[in-house]
Parts: structure tokens; sequence; C-alpha cells
């Protein structure tokens, strides 16, 4: 069974997202195939911490023209993983 | 009592009085503080407002000397530093030249509490008791007046809640980074003190990615960032930069040189040291003018930074080598390792290990 159009773009979404934050992150070791979509961003998973919220949410802004972190109850949302970053930034993409 | 010599970098000099409110104090040896402070700090209130800010002074000599015999820890960070200190810094005021000993920790400590004292008059509003020096401070306006926010790093070294009272001199709001669990023990202690202190905090949930945001908003308002330097804290708490500090390496927090490097916010050191019963003088001096950094420079510029953060503190523990309050072993503390994060370059060729303490 094909992918939807929709399920392909988001799965290029989430490897963009991937190379940006090992990037950003300098994340030696990693590479961004390897990251789960699904895998939590912080604490468990790849143990982000605040910071890296912040340097992630640069980065994002100025790829995507998405302003993240305006709405602190948002931001645990968008930031659960890289699913969920992809969903806020293809909803919400102006570049 | 010998007076202090000229700081580094004076350009004006102007008297400020005090005019309000408190920052939290952080403590690493939290433990420690946490259990004899509740009810040490309600002792000290009780002194203060029971017989005043002199006699108070004199009350604390038992419950000083209570504690250095009962917190060997402590003690021994105490006489770890002072030795440091001499070693790196033979011109120091007051350190002798001999080995340190129990009475150099039992003044080491009064100290401490008299700087602890002297922030209960402040909050309590004794304005009038102090004379307020405050050198450099267009390091800071000069931003300010852009609208350009600035981050305040301080440390442990003298009186760092008095900054938050020189720069609301200035209206400009002022946000002090704290730990939430320590942040509540002290801020009820001050109002008590003090019940219409207007503490305007940012209390850091490690775990919670809200606060490294709030700081942002701030920071884009064009206010005041207020951040300890010198203990791991609520940002990054794993991320170190050794850097040399009193003649070996010490672990800084990545985090709190970090973040104004991401923003391209300039960074001023400001520090408060007591000078005398009565006087304090008010250091601010450039650490970083905010040029923005990209993303791979990062982690070595914010070595960078820290490098220049530790050659300045030390200078200053030098004139006032009594007022330092990180009471535990500095320089290769179990909470901040060496290793950087598994999954993160530092961005520095590895320095030389620290020299154990003795």
């Amino acid at each position: 069974m094909a992918d939807s159009p929709a399920t392909r773009v988001r799965e290029d979404i989430e490897l963009e997202l991937k190379k940006l934050i090992v990037e950003a992150l300098v994340l030696e070791d990693l590479s961004p195939e390897s990251i789960d979509s699904m895998a939590p961003l912080f604490i468990d998973g790849l143990g982000l911490d605040s910071l890296d919220a912040l340097e992630i949410s640069l980065v994002i802004e100025e790829r995507y023209g998405v302003r993240l972190g305006e709405d602190a109850d948002q931001n645990r949302e968008i930031f659960e993983s890289v699913r969920s970053l992809a969903n806020f930034v293809t909803d919400n993409r102006t570049d | 009592m010998p007076s202090l010599e000229e700081p580094h970098s004076t350009a004006q000099t102007r008297r400020v009085r005090p005019s309000a409110s408190a920052a939290a104090s952080e403590s690493a040896w939290s433990s420690i503080a946490e259990r004899g402070s509740a009810l040490g700090l309600r002792f000290m209130v009780l002194c203060y407002r029971g017989v005043g800010r002199r006699l108070s002074g004199w009350l604390l000599y038992p419950i000083v000397a209570y504690f250095v015999a009962a917190h060997p820890v402590a003690r021994r960070a105490s006489l770890d530093y002072l030795r440091r200190l001499r070693d790196a810094h033979p011109e120091a005021v007051g350190v002798p030249r001999r080995e340190p000993r129990w009475r150099d920790v039992m003044h080491h400590f009064h100290t401490f509490a008299e700087l602890i004292l002297d922030r209960f008059c402040f909050w309590a509003g004794r304005y009038d008791d102090f004379d307020v020096c405050v050198h450099g401070v267009e390091c800071v306006t000069e931003h300010l007046d852009k609208g350009r926010g600035v981050v305040l790093l301080s440390a442990h070294l003298g009186s760092f809640d008095l900054l938050r009272v020189v720069a609301r001199a200035d209206k400009v709001a002022v946000n002090a980074v704290v730990f939430t669990s320590n942040a509540e023990l002290i801020n009820a202690t001050f109002k008590r003190l003090d019940p219409h202190c207007d503490v305007r905090v940012i209390e850091m949930d490690p775990s919670s990615i809200r606060s490294a945001f709030e700081i942002k908003r701030c920071i884009d308002r064009g206010e005041i960032v207020a951040l300890l330097g010198d203990r791991t804290g609520p940002l990054g708490g794993r991320r170190v930069a050794r850097v040399p500090f009193l003649g070996a390496d010490a672990a800084f927090p990545q985090g709190p040189f970090m973040l104004p490097l991401l923003f391209g916010t300039p960074v001023v050191l400001s520090l408060a040291l007591r000078s005398g019963p009565r006087t304090y003088d008010v250091h601010f001096e450039t650490l970083a003018d905010g040029e923005r950094i990209a993303a791979a420079n990062r982690p070595a510029a914010a070595r960078e930074l820290a490098t220049r953060f530790a050659q300045r503190l030390e200078s200053h523990c030098a004139r006032a080598p009594f007022q330092w309050f990180n009471f535990y072993d500095f320089w290769d503390t179990a909470e901040v390792r060496s290793e950087p994060h598994p999954r993160r370059s530092n961005g520095s060729a590895a320095s030389s290990p620290a020299a154990s303490s003795q």
C-alpha cells in the first residue's frame, strides 16, 4: 500500500527536523535517520533540556518562519516528539 | 581594616540608595543549607528584629561556631578554598600565608552570616544604613537605553541580590532566575521581613522548557535577566565548561554562558562586595557585547565567555576573599561531571584534570 502524499510530506519534514536538531545541538554521534519520530525529546528519549529547546526553536524559526514558545501551554505538546514538532510546523509554516 | 584597591574597570562612580526587593539564593550545598537554614534563618530573623543589626552580629558567633563544628564538608571546602586562594593570590586581603585554620573558617562563615544579616536590612527597608558605590553601571545602561535586554552574571561572592536593588533604582524590570525549591524557603523569609517586597523571579524547573522561553521573552522586552554563573542549576545542568579558577580547572555550568549567546544578548559581570560594616561596592563589567554567534561556534564561544567570567571572578575574590560562599568542593563536585553529555561535543579541547582537594 502506498503512503499518502500527506504522509510523505510529513516524513520529509520529520527528517529535515531531525537533521536540524542534530546540527543545531551538535549531536556528533547521532545520525538523523536513527532518531525515532515518536520518541520523547525531553528528559527521556533524546534527553534534551530547556536550553536545547530554545536552540531548536531558533533554528525552526529561521528555517520555517514559525515562532515557537509564545504559548507556554502549547509548548509542552509541541515539543513532545519530532512528530509533534513536524505537525506544528506543517500547520504553521510561512516559508 | 585595609581598604579595597580600586576595581579593574572603574568608569564613573555613583552613590545609590537601595530601593527594593529580593532575589533568592541558590544552594548547591542545599541539603546542608536546607536542614540548618530553616531553623537558622528563623533564628537570625528573630535576633535581627529583637536586638537589631549590630547586636545580631555578635549573636552570630555561637551559631557560626556550631555550624563549623557540625559540618565537616563545608569546613573542608572553606579550608581548601582559602588554601587555593593563598597560593594563587599571595596578595589577597586578609588571607594568612600560613596554613588556613579553624579560626579562618570561622571568619569565613561569620562573614557569610554578616552578608545575610545585611540582606535582612535591605529587605526591611533600612536603606539609610548603607552606602552603596556603583562602578561601571554604564555597561548595563548603554544597552537598556537602546531597549536592549541584558544578562547579568553574578556569583556566590558578596551579596548578589543587592544588584537587583541597584538595577531597580533605574526602574528597569529585573528577573532573577532561581531554583524553585530553594526560592520558596528564602522568599518566605524575605516576605516576612518586607511584605510589600516586589519579587520578580523566574522559577526554573529543569524539566520544564517553559521558563527558558520566559527568559527569552524578558530579553525581547529589553529587561534584565540575572543569572548565577558559578553553580550548576536550572539551565542545562549537565553541561559544564571546565575553565581555570584559582590555579586549577573548575566546572562552571555551561547554561548561563550559552543562553546569552543564543539570543545575542550582552553579558555583564555583576558583583556587590561588602567593603565595610555599612558600605558596599557594586561592580559592573562587560563580558560580552552581544554579537550573534553561529550555532557551530557557540560551544567554543560559551567556553571563552566562561573563562573570562572565571578570570574576573578570581580577581574580585582576591579583593574580598571571605565573601565567597560556595561551601562545597568547587573544583570537583559530584553534581558536575567533566565528561560532556554523551551525545554532545562541548566544543573545547580537553583541559587538564582539576587538582584534587587535600
